[in-house]
């Protein structure tokens, strides 16, 4: 449910590049892909990068579209046993995980539910912070 | 102030440097250019006159291909640069640019400093060995462009924050920096002042020692300072084609007159 948000802000930032620019960059012999990743894409990646804000902290809290998939294993032990095991094994993700631990009566569960929520947030706003300082590091005025 | 600059005009090159012949333009159903026939001269002016959408700026957009870039334009004929035709299929359009620079209506350097804004082209096509060298190109160009002066200082500020005129000069400059053969400029001065535009028009002559330049430009004051042939395009139709004090003193075709005395267009 992520690629929706990220998709259509990037489409928009490219299309925000103006055109000149293009025009500037092949008029002085660079090629199609020169003039992309050396010009249009660096100047929409402000804009890219918001959009991978958003769709990223929207993502990290979605529950529904897992219970869908299937993605909702309870994980018992915290390491799997062994590389490919990891893939193959029930799996889940945070929240969903979250959810598993809060529902059982054990007082031991809750603790491990907070931990989780914990790591949540944490996670979600340094992911955050690291994103502004990217945006504002490429940020461009005309 | 067109007497002075038509007396001295003296046209020295008689090489061909751009040869059309038969060109059609079609965007889409849209038959925009019709037979086309021109011979552009090596190290002269040429200016390309007309009414607004008569063509000018798609056959000059023609010369390098940048017509390529728009999916609905088709273009038939033939254009020879130095007898090499270049819609031919060897010919990598990267590399024609390259020969054949550009200078936009609109100044639009890359939001970047004003080193890399002029280093962008030498640097892409590996004109330069090392750094040293590069940084010669810069200000060899620079200086070309009259803009050295004004800008030697300052060379890690960005293109952008310069103003009009001087952005203007640093597109031609960056234009130049590949040492082009051919420069074709689409209205360059329309976006700037009466003194940017002094300052662009004194460029152009000097240019026209080095580079064959080609103008469109909707001055005919313009066209009558700086070229030293001009085109006069009316409804995709090249009307006619020769020396400048001609075309302005004494055309030949009536659509041509009525135009440059102001009675059409």
């Amino acid at each position: 449910m992520t690629l929706p948000t990220i998709i259509i802000s990037t489409r928009a930032a490219l299309k925000a590049v103006p055109p000149s620019i293009r025009d500037a960059a092949l008029g002085v012999g660079a090629s199609k892909m020169q003039s992309v990743f050396h010009h249009v894409l660096p100047l929409a990646m402000p804009g890219v990068l918001t959009g991978t804000i958003i769709g990223l902290a929207q993502a990290l809290g979605e529950t529904a579209p897992l219970l869908l998939i299937g993605m909702v294993g309870y994980v018992a032990t915290n390491t799997p046993d062994g590389f490919i095991d990891g893939f193959v094994s029930p799996n889940s993700a945070m929240p969903a995980q979250i959810y598993e631990w809060a529902k059982r009566a054990d007082p031991a569960f809750y603790e491990r539910a907070w931990g989780g929520i914990i790591i949540l947030l944490v996670f979600l706003l340094s992911m955050n912070i690291i994103a502004i300082i990217l945006r504002r590091k490429f940020e461009r005025r005309w | 102030m067109n007497d002075m600059t038509l007396t001295e005009r003296a046209v020295n090159a008689t090489e061909n440097k751009i040869t059309a012949r038969n060109v059609q333009v079609y965007y889409g159903e849209n038959h925009a250019i019709k037979d086309v026939d021109v011979d552009i001269l090596d190290k002269t002016v040429t200016a390309f006159i007309g009414p607004s959408g008569c063509g000018k700026s798609t056959f000059l957009r023609c010369l390098n291909r940048m017509n390529d870039t728009i999916d609905i334009c088709r273009v038939t004929g033939e254009i020879l640069l130095d007898n090499e035709d270049i819609y031919d299929r060897r010919v990598d359009p990267v590399q024609l640019r390259a020969k054949v620079g550009m200078v936009f209506q609109k100044p639009n350097p890359f939001p970047k400093s004003i080193y890399d804004n002029v280093a962008y082209g030498p640097k892409i096509h590996g004109l330069t060995r090392n750094r040293a060298e590069l940084d010669e190109t810069v200000e060899a160009s620079l200086r070309k462009a009259a803009l050295w002066n004004e800008v030697k200082d300052r060379l890690t500020a960005p293109g952008t924050g310069l103003s009009g005129g001087q952005q203007q000069r640093l597109c031609i400059a960056r234009a130049i920096a590949t040492s082009p053969e051919v420069l074709l400029m689409d209205e360059p001065c329309s976006a700037l002042d009466p003194i940017a535009t002094a300052q662009v028009e004194e460029l152009i002559d000097e240019l026209r020692t080095n580079y064959s330049v080609v103008i469109v430009t909707h001055s005919m004051q313009q066209a009558a300072r700086v070229s030293q042939k001009t085109a006069f395009f009316h409804l995709g139709h090249l009307v006619e084609y020769g020396d400048t004090d001609k075309i302005f003193t004494n055309p030949t075709d009536p659509r041509t007159e009525s135009y440059i005395t102001g009675r059409i267009g």
